[in-house]
């Protein structure tokens, strides 16, 4: 009796079941595959905005020559310092350079500036400097540029100026979205 | 560089769970940036910090406008901030909420002018760890949304106090004069002056004197044209002493500027004398 009923229970598998089995195996040995195939690695990064700039170092330009008698103080001039920025900002070349003074100079003393543009920027020229930002070079795009010469012309009015010793100025450049 | 001195905490929205929740967070997150940004400070560009925690519970929501009040003070547009954060809230309240939805969002956002990035999706409050360890880190490295540099340029004005001549004078000679007359006097214009100084308004004065006594007979004027600003002293009579022949000179360079000389000859008195030689020395002097 028991041998029967496992014949008949045998022959029931292997005609309703096997086939079935077989292709649950067969379909789970398919997504198996396809879930390796498919496997995919998130790669997270960031860009961050840069916007530096540096300036080579603090400028001297000594002492006024002393002029003939009738004469005027011929301007003093300096090209020993340069700058170099990093940018990246903007979808453009939409950053600029500004520059300013700290304070007001003296009566009848005059300073320019003029800053040779990285590839691609736009230099302003001869540029005097006051206590109101300037722009000095525009239309500065990503870019990474070394190195680029700044150029100062001092004046000084003998009429106005007066004497001094050791005076200093304070000219602050902002690397800025214009 | 800049630092991040513009830090908001806003508690508004949804304490929802999985993919779809956070993406429509994410884009609340983004518009209440924007509305952060141009609401608070519409012409800045410095990087404002905001982070926000969603809730959905409305009184969280006021208590958040009346912390973000406290700290913007006067520059904030509460009306649109108020708007933005109710629309945010009813959307918020579309979203199916679990009851055991602790895993209160935290956001950092940072708004640019023109930008929103978000920077972390982290769970709270680890989110507010990892904020404080990257901001201390960004402060040295990458966030800069524009870059200041100082120079210093020093100089030195000299006190300057210059005189010069233009060259030496010779007069024409003496005319015989018709009889019965003395000799008429003889001019020169022929030479200048120049000065530079910086020494001041009304600081210098212009002297003059002669080497050697004139020879018996022989008078020399002197008349300096005067400098702008500046007053001359005319046909001074010059001795081996110094006079005064201009005064008052300002701060200026003044070239050129005319010496007339002035020689006279009485026949009773002058000896007759050919290319005789007269010296005379100017001195720019403090008033």
């Amino acid at each position: 009796m028991n041998q029967n009923i496992y014949m008949k229970t045998k022959r029931w598998i292997a005609m309703n079941l096997s086939g079935k089995i077989g292709a649950l195996l067969l379909l789970l040995s398919a997504f198996s595959k396809i879930e390796a195939a498919g496997q995919t690695s998130n790669l997270t990064y960031t860009v961050p905005t840069v916007t530096t700039m540096s300036v080579s170092g603090n400028v001297s330009f000594g002492t006024f020559a002393t002029p003939a008698a009738g004469a005027n103080f011929a301007p003093l001039s300096d090209n020993t310092t340069n700058y170099s920025l990093t940018n990246n900002a903007g979808s453009s070349a939409n950053t600029k350079i500004t520059g300013q003074i700290g304070a007001a100079l003296p009566t009848g003393m005059s300073l320019t500036a003029q800053l040779a543009p990285p590839t691609g920027g736009t230099s302003s020229g001869v540029t005097t400097l006051t206590t109101t930002a300037v722009n000095l070079v525009t239309n500065i795009g990503h870019v990474v540029s070394n190195n680029n010469v700044i150029t100062y012309s001092l004046g000084a009015d003998i009429t106005q100026a007066a004497p001094a010793n050791s005076s200093s100025i304070t000219v602050t450049y902002t690397l800025v979205a214009a | 560089m800049l630092s991040i001195s513009r830090f908001f905490f806003l508690s508004f929205s949804s304490q929802s769970r999985g993919n779809r929740a956070q993406q429509i967070t994410f884009n609340l997150v983004k518009r209440a940036g924007k509305a952060l940004r141009s609401a608070l400070f519409p012409n800045s560009i410095e990087p404002i910090l905001a982070i926000i925690y969603l809730t959905n519970r409305m009184s969280q929501n006021a208590k958040c406008v009346k912390e973000l009040q406290r700290a913007a003070g006067e520059q904030v547009d509460m009306e649109n901030i108020t708007h933005n954060i109710r629309r945010t809230t009813r959307l918020s309240k579309t979203w199916r909420s679990r009851p055991l939805g602790l895993c209160q969002s935290g956001f950092c956002v940072l708004g640019f002018k023109k930008l929103v990035s978000l920077i972390a999706l982290i769970p709270s409050p680890l989110c507010t760890l990892l904020f404080a360890l990257f901001f201390s880190q960004l402060g040295q490295t990458s966030l800069q949304a524009a870059s200041t540099q100082t120079q210093t340029v020093t100089y030195n004005v000299p006190t300057v106090s210059v005189l010069t001549i233009s060259g030496d004078v010779t007069f024409p000679n003496f005319t015989a004069p018709a009889g019965g007359q003395n000799f008429t006097s003889v001019i020169s214009t022929s030479s200048t002056y120049s000065v530079s100084n910086n020494g001041g308004i009304n600081s210098k004065k212009i002297l003059a004197h002669l080497q050697s006594a004139m020879p018996t007979g022989l008078t020399l004027l002197a008349t300096l044209t005067a400098p702008a600003g500046a007053d001359s002293i005319s046909n001074v009579t010059m001795t081996t002493s110094d006079q005064n022949l201009v005064t008052g000179i300002d701060n200026g360079a003044f070239s050129a500027n005319q010496i007339k000389y002035t020689l006279s000859a009485d026949v009773t008195q002058a000896q007759v004398a050919s290319g005789q030689t007269l010296s005379v020395t100017y001195t720019l002097l403090s008033s």
